[in-house]
């Protein structure tokens, strides 16, 4: 049996051929400024929230601090 | 790794376990290339203007990406991406206002009454006729008709992606079959 709906799907993908390179660069693009914002975010948050805590009067936990190269009593 | 490199047979499951773990574009690739071009079909049926389904085609993808570590394999993979794409268009349309029958459910009966259409009356129909058709029935009706004879869809995922009982996705597919056809004789009225 004919299926005209799986022929019309492939109508749309040759029509897709077309556009496909350019929307998958856009695509990239867009997941590329998600990780770099996610890179910052993992890089700056302990020492943001270090500086909140200080702030507000808190203690910062000197053994996650990674600025105090000697904070680990251990080492 | 290279995309080359990934083996064609590797399950949906599989390149998306590795995606997640090495983020490697690699896998990105696989899944861009398996479900890409469906999808920018389904938003063209649904939405019918080339370049918004392209941007819903985006749209959509980065919704995949970002929601991906949520799939959890209770379902398939495609029914999965495909219900992201369905819902995103149908709310698309929504805010748009552009299908009146969207803001109320349907709650004819009129249809009932009427005969069943047979399966081999839609699948057998010229692909030009079809997608006529298509452009004019309610999109519910058309997106239901997708879901069933374009992605082979079983009752029970079509009533998971519609959230609706399988007993009321029945009669929603009788409906939407009884519309084509009443709008099919609208439009030709030769045949």
């Amino acid at each position: 049996m004919n299926n005209s709906f799986k022929e019309l799907e492939k109508l749309h993908l040759e029509q897709f051929e077309k556009k496909s390179p350019d929307i998958k660069n856009k695509i990239e693009g867009e997941t590329s400024s998600y990780k770099f914002i996610g890179d910052v975010l993992d890089l700056y948050f302990n020492k943001v929230m270090g500086v909140f805590v200080a702030m507000t009067g808190g203690e910062v936990d000197a053994q996650n601090n990674p600025d105090k190269p000697n904070s680990n009593p251990t080492d | 790794m290279l995309t080359r490199d990934i083996p064609s047979t590797m399950s949906d499951e599989d390149v998306i376990k590795e995606y997640l773990a090495t983020q490697n574009s690699a896998y990105f690739d696989i899944l861009y290339k398996r479900y890409s071009g469906k999808i920018f079909g389904k938003c063209i049926s649904l939405l019918k203007e080339e370049a918004k389904a392209a941007d819903a085609t985006q749209e959509v993808f980065m919704k995949i990406l970002i929601n991906l570590s949520k799939f959890s394999g209770k379902s398939k993979f495609s029914t999965w991406i495909y219900s992201i794409t369905y819902n995103f268009c149908i709310d698309m349309i929504r805010r748009e206002k552009k299908d009146p029958s969207l803001l109320v459910d349907d709650i004819e009966t009129k249809y009932d009454k009427e005969d069943d259409v047979e399966d081999i009356y839609l699948l057998e129909m010229k692909v030009k006729r079809l997608k006529i058709i298509l452009e004019e029935i309610p999109v519910m009706d058309k997106s239901i008709l997708l879901m069933k004879y374009q992605d082979d869809m079983s009752i029970k995922e079509i009533s998971e992606i519609t959230q609706k009982s399988e007993s009321a996705v029945k009669m929603k597919i009788k409906r939407a079959k009884q519309k084509f056809r009443k709008t099919y004789k609208e439009i030709y009225k030769e045949d």
